[in-house]
């Protein structure tokens, strides 16, 4: 993390995807054009096993998504999963992102048709 | 404990090990008084070693308030560590708020013992309250 301090309001996007929409992507907090988003926690559960997509990850909106957290399926199998447990890989936690580029919850790997739902709850920063 | 309800705010930031040790506001005094409700550390660089806990401690000249302690052990390097895990955390002043007219501060606990890591990351999740 640079060495930039940030202080601002928690916000927290909480929400489901279906399989077709996390398969696809789902935006779940939108770009703004004027803002970074820094993620600093949250949660995961998926209803069903998550049995084909590798993992469950939240990730920017850009082009190549940038990952935050990836939730592997091992985590996945309808268990509350916390985005910042051990077994998670924490890629770009606690660092801006790009101005102008959102989150969204989306699979890795093949399709996911097992898990029906994937409930969410990401706590983040915009500053 | 009366119920406290305001809005959630967080802080991130980066510490160097120099910093650490000697203590280092991550959040000023105000009129009203801190309550911690979550966050996280991350060492970057090394594991921590040497010191007993990195804390998040209030102000207080000399005998600062503990608000949460997190021991040197898990705090190895790249690792998040949650200050809502089950282990190696003590939560004293957690939930609950401050003395009025505190700052919090990032602080190995056993005072410039603390080795290992180039910084600290942090991720404090608080309220402010008052009256």
């Amino acid at each position: 993390m640079a060495n930039t301090e940030r202080n601002s309001r928690l916000r927290v996007a909480c929400g489901s995807a279906t399989k077709a929409e996390f398969n696809a992507g789902k935006i779940i907090v939108p770009p703004d054009s004027s803002r970074s988003i820094i993620l600093v926690g949250g949660w995961l559960k998926a209803t069903g096993n998550v049995t084909q997509a590798t993992s469950i990850d939240i990730c920017s909106t850009a082009s190549s998504p940038v990952v935050g957290v990836s939730v592997a399926k091992a985590q996945l199998q309808g268990a509350f999963a916390p985005l910042l447990a051990s077994t998670s890989t924490l890629t770009t936690v606690g660092v801006a992102n790009v101005k102008g580029v959102g989150l969204q919850i989306l699979s890795v790997g093949t399709d996911e048709t097992t898990a029906t739902v994937c409930d969410y709850c990401v706590e983040y920063m915009t500053v | 404990m009366a119920t406290r309800k305001s809005r959630e705010l967080c802080v991130t930031g980066s510490r160097t090990l120099a910093q650490v040790k000697a203590g280092s506001y991550i959040l000023p005094p105000f009129g009203g008084a801190y309550i911690i409700t979550g966050g996280w550390f991350r060492a970057v660089g090394a594991d921590c070693a040497g010191a007993t806990s990195v804390n998040i401690d209030d102000d207080t000249p000399t005998t600062q308030i503990v608000g949460v302690a997190v021991a040197v052990g898990p705090l190895d390097d790249g690792v998040i560590y949650p200050f809502d895990s089950a282990t190696n955390v003590t939560r004293t002043t957690f939930g609950t708020e401050f003395k009025y007219g505190r700052g919090l501060q990032i602080i190995d606990r056993t005072k410039n013992s603390l080795t290992g890591p180039d910084t600290i990351d942090f991720c404090v999740k608080y309220m402010k309250v008052s009256g």
